[in-house]
């Protein structure tokens, strides 16, 4: 996707099924923001191909529009319109529109249902965005950053409203720049850094690790050697997880020094993964 | 398809009369000027009663307020905001978008009219009225209110909404003062004054008078104003951006 002689996104490839999350993170102006325009059909994109509900969405636009909700950044309404009026009037562009009442509760927005869009909190008009994506009951759900500027509560309105659409067999792509925010309801992740996929999968896969990771309450490095096959970092001991006696060694060594555990695992967290990926990439 | 239309339609009527700017820029202002200076004799008309003169213009006045520089702001702001950009996420085809603001822009024109010349017979206005001259009148506005949305979706749809706002503005003083709205276009200076048949408020402004005062079309301000109806929305179309 070119702008001028700029190219803001040229290797950016995913496939979304439905019933699942997919979240794209990455750096600012890494390209995820432009995807998702791309994929509504927003412009054409200069090489590649795009498809939404199998369909063209730049010659296809009504159909795709149809089955699509989604949540831009900077989506706006009317300033004079309140929540209420500007769902119920959204909801007649659709054949089988969802209750508004309906949406109005699940996204907690009965207080302020009467008040007009420019008196409106930052959390409150992201929560009003998410009902107008939702209104027209949509197959594939597009959201670009639905929980930023929102406060605590919101977010686990918002989490917990992506968990229900999911559950109901929505595709979701959302984009976000908190990895906590992915690692909580994403199935897929698509790391892009620089307008490229640098990586991509499962999250249960991405996390996955080949090691054992032994968090302790003690600064190891001045503990002398660790076990045959451990690598040490700060309070950390790492060691090979095919090892079926790297566990009872590293323990008893933790032991002899009287050191608690207060850890085990075997998998990496999503922050872990993406920095070493953008790291990787820069 | 309908529903839509109707809900679409209803929403911006609501909106445009409910914004007190509108109101102010499509009915005070016009009504204002028209009162003032058909009381006071602050210009010289060509017309014995400068009530004749000014009513046609102010009428004209409307159309420009309305179609050109309300719509054009309004629309600047929806996409400054990201209005449009969220409509274009939806399955609202733009063709309803743009027919419901024909028709919130012929609703605000109807109540102007009825507004302007409810107050000009009341001022001792007594046109010259005739089928041929109303189906004239009726084809002008018309003409002239496609031309000045031409012009404002234009503008909305390429400047930022300060930059629009601004030029809108000074596109609304600079025409008002050279269509022989209130300042009769024989007081302008030697090639303005023919100039002004080829701008769109001008011509109508000139239509406007000429059938209200039984006077003669001049073809010039037809062909004027129609090119204008055709080139201007044409434009738009092509220039516009959402985002």
């Amino acid at each position: 996707m070119d702008f001028g002689s700029t190219t803001a996104v040229h290797d950016v490839s995913f496939e979304l099924r439905f019933g699942e999350v997919l979240t794209i993170v990455g750096p600012n102006g890494a390209g995820k923001t432009t995807s998702l325009t791309t994929l509504l059909g927003f412009r054409r994109p200069t090489a590649g191909m795009v498809e939404l509900h199998g369909l063209n969405p730049v010659a296809h636009l009504p159909q795709v529009t149809a089955l699509t909700g989604a949540m831009l950044q900077d989506g706006g309404v009317w300033a004079p319109m309140t929540p209420a009026q500007v769902i119920s009037l959204t909801a007649s562009y659709y054949r089988h529109p969802r209750s508004g009442a309906d949406l109005i509760d699940r996204l907690a927005l009965g207080s302020v249902a009467n008040t007009p869009w420019r008196r409106l909190s930052g959390g409150e008009k992201q929560r009003t965005l998410l009902a107008l994506a939702l209104v027209g009951q949509p197959r594939v759900l597009i959201l670009d950053e639905p929980t930023s500027g929102v406060d605590p509560e919101g977010r686990d309105v918002i989490r917990e409203l992506i968990r229900e659409e999911k559950a109901l067999g929505r595709a979701i792509v959302l984009t976000t720049h908190e990895l906590d925010e992915a690692e909580r309801v994403a199935d897929q992740v698509c790391v892009v850094s620089h307008g490229r996929t640098i990586l991509a999968g499962r999250l249960s896969e991405l996390t996955r690790s080949t090691d054992v990771i032994i968090q302790t309450d003690h600064d190891l490095s001045t503990c002398g050697q660790p076990p045959v096959g451990g690598h040490i970092n700060g309070r950390t001991l790492r060691g090979p997880g095919h090892d079926a006696d790297f566990l009872a060694r590293a323990t008893a060594w933790l032991a002899s020094l009287q050191i608690n555990v207060t850890s085990i695992s075997s998998s990496h967290s999503l922050e872990s993964v993406y920095r070493q990926a953008v790291d990787g990439d820069s | 398809m309908m529903k839509t239309l109707i809900a679409q339609s209803a929403a911006e009527i609501r909106m445009t009369l409910r914004r007190g700017e509108t109101l102010l820029l499509t009915v005070l202002i016009p009504l204002g000027l028209l009162v003032f200076f058909t009381e006071v004799a602050v210009i010289a008309t060509p017309d014995a009663r400068r009530i004749d003169f000014l009513t046609p213009g102010i009428m004209s006045l409307a159309v420009l307020s309305t179609s050109l520089v309300a719509l054009s702001i309004s629309t600047g702001f929806e996409r400054s905001y990201g209005v449009l950009k969220r409509l274009r996420t939806t399955p609202l085809p733009m063709r309803t978008f743009i027919t419901a603001k024909i028709v919130s822009i012929v609703v605000t024109e109807l109540i102007q009219i009825v507004a302007i010349v409810t107050v000009a017979v009341l001022l001792g206005w007594n046109p010259h009225t005739s089928a041929s001259s109303l189906a004239l009148i009726v084809l002008a506005l018309l003409l002239a209110s496609a031309a000045c949305a031409g012009i404002g979706l234009f503008l909305a749809g390429r400047l930022a909404a300060e930059i629009n706002l601004a030029a809108a503005n000074g596109l609304y003083l600079i025409l008002l003062l050279s269509s022989g709205m209130v300042i009769p276009t024989t007081s302008l200076p030697g090639p303005f004054s023919a100039l002004s048949h080829l701008i769109p408020s001008g011509a109508l402004s000139d239509i406007l008078h000429r059938a209200t005062t039984g006077r003669s079309l001049t073809v010039i301000d037809l062909v004027s104003l129609s090119v204008w109806a055709i080139a201007a929305p044409l434009l738009a179309v092509r220039t516009f951006r959402v985002d």
